[in-house]
């Protein structure tokens, strides 16, 4: 911010002048229609808190001013609503007799305290928090607080009292409400029902017309003008606002909470789940009705100034005869809709409700508790977004069981437990849902690369890759090795662990692998683990698993698609085949003695081969043997065998073919006297041929019972100083290399000599 | 191999342990000094020497089979009982090694550089071979195997940032790096 604008900001007279000409004009039509519609539904909303409609009234005049003034948003309309409402009801009513204080001062107790964890949370910039609650648990308990609020006005609508009976909860309202449907008013029926009828009938006659308004004067004046409201009628009389508690003309709203004068700490204790709880309620409502309306303003919020601002709200509200208020969804779309520009929209919809209060008090105090009734039915009706309930029952489970059991919850719990219930699901799923390590299968496709199936449909083989995505840390893990097992049929031998795509690395997920690695060995099952990034190796390391597995069974993570992945295939498969031998082995050795005089390549075979896939690059191949002849014999360089996507033998590299290669159609001469760096230069140009082009494909057909004569005609036919041996389905199985077989020849014609 | 400076030729690829053998000596005997090398150690390979020292050829396990199955037709040697075979392949062991060896091998000479040792190994031949004898003053005085030149070939070719994949150690039993 530039100096002459911080200047300008520091200017309240320029400030005020300037909106006075500008969005003063706006603001105020705005909160003149707010006014209209909330003041009926102010003092509703305070029936249903217990309390006389008046304190409905000072809410939408304190409450709102303040948490405009503070808060972040240009259209919160912040005072009574409903949910909120139902909750204090909820919370107030079991106390009054335990403590002997009134409901009133319940209410502004729990109110101050609301308010002071709101102020906490917003000072602790806990803004982000309501990120973290699903939108189904507001939709969930507004439906569900919407069914307590028509359940608990039919006693109203139908001009009865509950008084005397024990009611709590929805299935005790309700049941006492239907006990005493024949001691119903007809004319409060009658009244409340003509409100309903009129709060939905004239908008659809008009939009603009004010439904709630126009209702409480039509039914007002009828039951004024036929007397309905005179107590000389009996129990034909109609209830009236008078009758609850009289709206006078004056606006002494400062009233000092008795908490203050008369501390009960163990009130304030037993209070306090119930504060949370409709903290917790009233901020969701505000930030999710803040950012809606902010969605279409295009406006930036401060989550954390608006909790300030809702906490500001109740506290400053509960010394003025306020209760807990929030944002509401209603009237601030109201404002936004009728062109409220600015914050102050809100303040005038106080100073009109105030003026209401001041000029029309006489005339509110004739409105029928009926009719007030009428109106919370409907809105209660409108609580029930059928539309949400119907999407989240169609859509995931997940959303359907927050929805509904955040909805559940608020007819069988204590309200505030719902809230508790709603929160605790989304943040159960939450991290279910993140929390969560996805497997599936890979499976080698023809022509290179893999399929990835559902975790447990992949074909039963030898070899099962399981590839692991999402976190992998505590809450992620219960229960993974045993998960993992069922991806083992009675044909594995090895599996294949790909973890490239793993998150957040636990030690629990550690032990979790490490158990997993010695269930697997019971059953004689070997682990070979892929897609190692550097994060996994530390934890691996410091963890001792990497010991566990064994190096050699472990491939780190590169920057090929599926390198790493084929390089632990060919490992398992090299696994299988060691122990099919040794199955061999030992069936041969447990048979019958077999005079077994012929030699065969199983006498001199070597099962260390190496192995590769055939679709890799030049480059690959050319680094992978150079890397492995570190490790081989000089005298009998190994090829490099390549295997396709079902590891049959498809073809061989040799060293000297690796090198004409590298070579390409360099012209005799050329750069034989030139620098390495010249020469590296050259070489690095012929480096992405596709070695499946390269490739000697006409290799011998041998096998383990291949013989003497086999072998020899191969070696010398091509010059091979070492021989593929493969199994029956043609999958590479060992070697046959130059010194070995020429021994074991030595020995044969050492034997023969006396014959010769 | 030898550590060197400089641009790399046969002297810092070639290896100086190597067997020579007269060509005028029995085959069996060479048969005896292919496989006379200790139990896990690389065997020794076989250069053929004239009487002045000069080399004549290489003899290799292989160039000694093809050697063996002179008399055998090896269309037919599948019909051929094993005793048959050996008792072919024995007769052979007192021809001369000169007749069994390798002529037409690759000769390199000590300043000979890489792309010429390269060069040398990729030109087509009656028979491949496993190493190149480096000849001073016609003399062999070490022989490069296959792999060390490929060897250093490759650590050209291969750029740090190309190596790509890293391999487990050589630690275990593993098939595919022993």
């Amino acid at each position: 911010m530039n100096l002459s604008k911080q200047l300008r900001n520091l200017n309240p007279v320029g400030n005020a002048v300037r909106y006075m000409q500008g969005d003063a004009r706006a603001d105020a039509l705005a909160g003149l229609t707010v006014a209209i519609m909330g003041v009926p539904q102010a003092m509703a909303y305070a029936l249903i808190a217990g309390l006389p409609p008046v304190y409905g009234l000072y809410t939408a005049i304190v409450t709102c001013t303040v948490s405009a003034l503070v808060g972040s948003s240009n259209h919160l309309v912040t005072g009574p609503t409903n949910a909120l409402c139902m909750v204090l009801l909820s919370l107030t009513v079991p106390l009054t007799a335990k403590y002997n204080v009134s409901l009133f001062e319940l209410v502004l107790l729990l109110t101050f305290m609301t308010g002071l964890i709101q102020l906490g949370f917003g000072l602790l910039r806990l803004g982000g928090i309501v990120r973290y609650v699903s939108n189904a648990v507001v939709v969930g308990f507004t439906a569900g607080a919407g069914i307590l609020i028509a359940t608990n006005q039919l006693k109203n609508i139908m001009g009865v009292s509950l008084e005397g009976a024990h009611v709590e909860r929805f299935h005790e309202v309700l049941w006492a409400t239907i006990q005493r449907i024949p001691q119903t008013n007809l004319y409060a029926l009658l009244l409340g029902v003509l409100t309903a009828v009129l709060v939905i009938g004239l908008p659809r006659l008009n939009r603009r017309l004010p439904g709630s308004l126009i209702a409480v004067v039509v039914t007002s004046l009828i039951a004024f003008v036929f007397g309905w409201h005179e107590l000389s009628r009996g129990d034909a009389k109609v209830e009236i606002v008078r009758d609850i508690e009289p709206i006078s003309a004056s606006l002494n709203l400062f009233h000092l909470p008795q908490f203050f004068t008369e501390p009960s700490y163990d009130l304030a204790r037993e209070l306090g789940s119930g504060a949370l709880a409709l903290a917790l309620l009233g901020l969701i409502e505000a930030a999710s009705i803040a950012r809606a309306v902010a969605a279409t303003s295009g406006q930036r919020l401060n989550f954390t100034r608006e909790f300030i601002g809702q906490g500001a709200g109740n506290i400053v509200g509960s010394f003025f005869s306020c209760f807990a208020g929030s944002g509401s969804f209603t009237r601030t779309a109201v404002c936004f809709k009728s062109g409220g520009r600015t914050r102050m929209a809100a303040v005038f919809s106080a100073i009109w409700t105030t003026l209401t209060v001041l000029l029309l008090a006489d005339f509110a105090n004739y409105i029928p508790k009926a009719s007030l009734a009428g109106i919370l039915v409907v809105i209660a009706y409108s609580m029930i977004d059928k539309h949400r309930l119907a999407l989240a029952w169609k859509t995931s489970k997940n959303s359907r069981l927050i929805l509904f059991g955040t909805l559940a919850s608020t007819l069988v719990l204590p309200l505030e437990f719902a809230i508790f219930v709603g929160v605790a699901l989304s943040i159960v799923i939450l991290l279910r849902v993140t929390g969560k390590t996805d497997l599936t299968q890979l499976v080698p496709r023809h022509g290179g690369g893999f399929d990835e199936l559902p975790f447990q449909r992949a074909a039963p083989s030898p070899v099962v890759t399981v590839n692991m995505e999402g976190a992998l840390y505590f809450a992620a893990v219960e229960d993974l090795d045993y998960e993992l097992l069922r991806a083992i049929t009675p044909e594995t031998r090895v599996i294949v662990l790909r973890m490239k795509r793993l998150r957040a690395v636990g030690s629990t997920a550690m032990a979790i692998l490490g158990h997993f690695h010695k269930l697997l060995r019971k059953k004689n099952i070997y682990l070979v683990v892929c897609g190692i990034e550097r994060e996994m190796s530390d934890v691996m390391t410091q963890s001792g698993l990497r010991v566990t597995i064994g190096e050699q069974n472990i491939f780190w993570a590169d920057n090929k698609l599926h390198q790493s992945t084929e390089l632990a295939l060919s490992r398992a498969w090299s696994i299988v085949e060691k122990e099919k031998k040794a199955e061999q082995k030992e069936e041969l050795d447990s048979s019958a003695p077999i005079n077994k005089t012929e030699f065969t390549a199983r006498d001199v075979l070597n099962r260390r081969a190496i192995r590769f896939g055939n679709e890799h690059q030049l480059r690959e191949a050319i680094w992978l043997m150079s890397e492995m002849h570190k490790h081989t014999d000089p005298a009998t360089p190994q090829p490099l065998f390549l295997q396709d996507n079902e590891a049959m033998l498809a073809g061989h590299l040799s060293a000297w073919k690796l090198i004409q290669e590298m070579m390409g159609e360099l012209d005799h001469g050329h750069l034989v006297d030139a620098s390495d760096e010249a020469v590296s230069d050259y070489l690095r140009t012929h480096l992405t041929t596709r070695i499946n082009t390269i490739a000697r494909t006409d290799l011998p057909q041998l096998t383990a019972d291949s013989q003497l004569g086999d072998l020899l005609k191969a070696m010398v036919s091509d010059d091979d100083l070492v021989l593929p041996i493969c199994d029956d389905s043609g999958r590479i199985m060992g070697l046959v290399e130059q010194y070995p077989l020429l021994r074991a020849l030595a020995k044969r014609l050492d034997r023969e000599e006396p014959n010769a | 191999m030898s550590s060197h400076e400089g641009p790399i030729t046969a002297r810092c690829l070639m290896r100086t342990t190597f067997r020579t053998i007269a060509a005028d000596r029995p085959l069996h005997e060479a048969k005896d000094y292919l496989l006379d090398f200790p139990d896990k150690q690389s065997p020794l390979p076989l250069v053929v020497v004239h009487g002045d020292g000069s080399l004549a050829g290489l003899l290799t396990p292989v160039a000694l089979f093809r050697a063996l199955l002179r008399k055998v037709r090896l269309e037919e040697i599948h019909t051929l009982a094993e005793p048959e075979l050996l008792a072919a392949m024995d007769g052979q062991l007192d021809m001369p090694v000169s007749e069994a060896m390798m002529r037409e091998v690759p000769r390199a000479y000590p300043d000979d550089r890489l792309v010429a040792l390269m060069k040398l190994n990729s030109e087509r031949r009656e028979h491949r071979v496993e190493f190149t004898p480096v000849l001073e003053n016609e003399t062999v005085i070490g022989i490069i195997y296959i792999t060390d030149i490929f060897h250093a070939a490759a650590s050209l070719a291969l750029t740090h940032e190309t190596e790509g994949i890293i391999l487990p150690s050589d630690k275990g039993d593993d098939e595919i790096g022993h």
